[in-house]
């Protein structure tokens, strides 16, 4: 499923003092099966825009599409349109309510209708992307560990399959492990279902770690969308705008630079180390 | 007069079971650190090794199921001084949001003076020192909603610091800040101590803000697993990975080069460092 936007613009309180244009004449394309990561700072407009992805917020100007069709024509009704965009909010384990995870999970499939058979196949499918064992769907949410209740939360989008997903940060405040494990099974889902996936983070390892495409935001608008290689390549310009890059690009970066013969664009610890010992073990045979 | 130090001794903390049955256990097991006058410590651990738990007795928010935690010669467990203790020893959490009561900055941040009894002249005083140490003095006549997340968790800050307190422990004050707030406030931490003299104990999942610390304590298990330098502590890499940390990306890389038999130092933590090294390493190679 492709998601589009036109001209795309989002005014908060219009006509007052306190009137911010969030997001501005924006027109971008995510192509079915990405894996997207979401960057920019505080207040670049990278939540209006994902909020308006699945009809949380409907635009000032401009039209979002799905598969070519607007989600606010005539004709589509919304309340669909928010099954096939799923959104997992910012902690979104604040969101649980329900008496066991199984029924926390169900919630979304139960309110689409479907029979019981399909939402006890999607829950189960669903604990599983997650990363969730069986035994723990008849724990109540709040037996579980900060890690898990985070991974019930968003399986309950999950089971809803929709077919574009987007996280808002969902390793925020967990610890090192804890962050690995939730984005390896957003990767894992993403590879098996071939389903679109956005990630919003602040994290510019875990960007370069888990998606293949990134969208930077600054001031309302659309900074970048391209290749996490091409998107990192242009460290100078992120760091004029407040955003950083991971720190083995910056060091290769500063190498580069001196001269040095250093590949470009790197931005992982397994890349760096793979070019760097060429560089060094090359060097050695030749001598 | 007492050294202005807190002492944990022998703490062990147990949260009961309920009423259906559900055993008790163990956060914190026999743990035993004392936080030195003007330390800036850094606490990592995974989620659920009791490290904010730890951070929860200094100020008494939490008192020892047994063992004891003494703050400039006060045990927490003595009732009659606890505001004394919760004067010395403020705390910022995680959330900015939950921590700002005024729909002023400059009246947030003379709350807890206003609630001391504080002279007004002295409040006045003490809240533009406060709001000038982090940075926000301009900013004192605007209402929290409109700052940012770094902003917002600065003016939190300065609520503390107002009180002049000797010690101030951010519990992950920067988990829900962008990089340019996280880098505003390690920036802040760091002056409180440099400028002030404030002790600082600051709990993190960031293995970068770590690095800057003097001192990095590592909790696992309800007990401390390391407790040194931060060049002690982060070249552990294995130990550090097993028990669900991390350490910054150049260590690793460098780690990971040292295990493949290059020649580097095994200490690197900084950009600067990893920087310097891989130049020296590169440039010897290309020359011959």
């Amino acid at each position: 499923m492709v998601i589009s936007t036109e001209h795309l613009t989002y005014t908060y309180s219009p006509g007052t003092p306190f009137e911010k244009v969030a997001v501005n004449d924006v027109s971008l394309t995510i192509e079915s099966g990405e894996m997207v990561g979401v960057i920019g700072h505080t207040g670049s407009g990278k939540s209006t825009l994902i909020q308006h992805l699945n009809g949380l917020l409907k635009p000032t100007s401009g039209k979002i599409l799905l598969d070519g069709k607007d989600i606010w024509g005539e004709g589509t009704n919304i309340r669909d349109i928010r099954f096939q965009v799923g959104l997992v909010f910012q902690y979104p384990e604040y969101q649980l309510f329900e008496e066991t995870v199984y029924k926390d999970i169900a919630f979304g499939p139960k309110n689409m209708g479907l029979d019981e058979k399909e939402i006890d196949k999607r829950v189960h499918e669903a604990a599983e992307f997650a990363g969730l064992s069986p035994e723990l769907l008849e724990k109540s949410p709040f037996e579980l560990s900060g890690g898990q209740k985070r991974r019930a939360a968003i399986a309950g989008v999950i089971a809803m399959e929709p077919k574009i997903l987007i996280l808002d940060e969902p390793a925020a405040g967990l610890d090192p492990r804890g962050r690995n494990r939730i984005l390896d099974q957003i990767r894992r889902y993403h590879d098996y279902t071939g389903n679109t996936v956005l990630l919003v983070s602040h994290s510019m390892e875990d960007v370069a770690n888990f998606a293949d495409k990134i969208l930077v935001m600054n001031n309302a608008e659309v900074f970048a969308y391209d290749t996490v290689e091409k998107v990192f390549a242009r460290s100078e310009e992120l760091r004029r705008i407040r955003l950083s890059v991971p720190q083995v690009t910056n060091v290769f970066y500063r190498l580069l630079a001196d001269g040095l013969p250093v590949p470009e664009n790197v931005y992982t610890v397994g890349y760096a180390k793979r070019k760097l010992l060429a560089l060094l073990r090359g060097e050695e045979e030749n001598a | 007069m007492e050294k202005k130090e807190i002492k944990v001794s022998d703490l062990v903390f147990t949260y009961p079971g309920d009423e259906d049955g559900a055993p008790g256990f163990d956060v914190l097991k026999n743990l035993n650190l004392t936080i030195h006058q003007g330390e800036f410590v850094a606490v990592l651990g995974h989620n659920g090794s009791g490290k904010s738990t730890l951070a929860k007795h200094f100020n008494a928010i939490l008192l020892p199921t047994s063992g004891d935690v003494v703050v400039c010669g006060i045990n927490t467990k003595d009732e009659d001084r606890i505001f004394d203790i919760r004067q010395q020893v403020g705390m910022v959490f995680q959330n900015p949001d939950n921590q700002i009561v005024a729909t002023i900055v400059e009246e947030d941040v003379a709350f807890a003076l206003e609630n001391l009894g504080v002279e007004p002249s002295e409040i006045r005083r003490r809240v533009d020192d406060a709001l000038k140490a982090v940075d926000m003095y301009q900013y004192r006549e605007h209402a929290p909603h409109q700052l940012s997340g770094g902003q917002k968790q600065r003016v939190a800050i300065a609520g503390i610091l107002a009180m002049r307190p000797d010690f101030i422990i951010l519990d992950e004050p920067t988990a829900m800040l962008d990089p340019q707030g996280r880098s505003e406030v390690m920036r802040t931490i760091k002056e409180l101590g440099r400028d002030y003299g404030t002790t600082v104990v600051l709990i993190t999942h960031y293995m970068d803000e770590a690095v800057q610390a003097d001192r990095v304590v590592v909790i696992d298990d309800g007990t401390i697993l390391r407790d040194g330098t931060p060049k002690e502590v982060f070249t552990q890499v294995e130990l550090l990975k097993k028990v669900g940390l991390d350490v910054p990306q150049v260590t690793e890389l460098v780690y990971e080069l040292r295990k493949e038999g290059i020649d580097l130092p095994l200490d690197i933590l900084t950009e600067e460092e990893c920087y310097q090294a891989l130049k020296k390493l590169i440039s010897e190679k290309v020359k011959a």
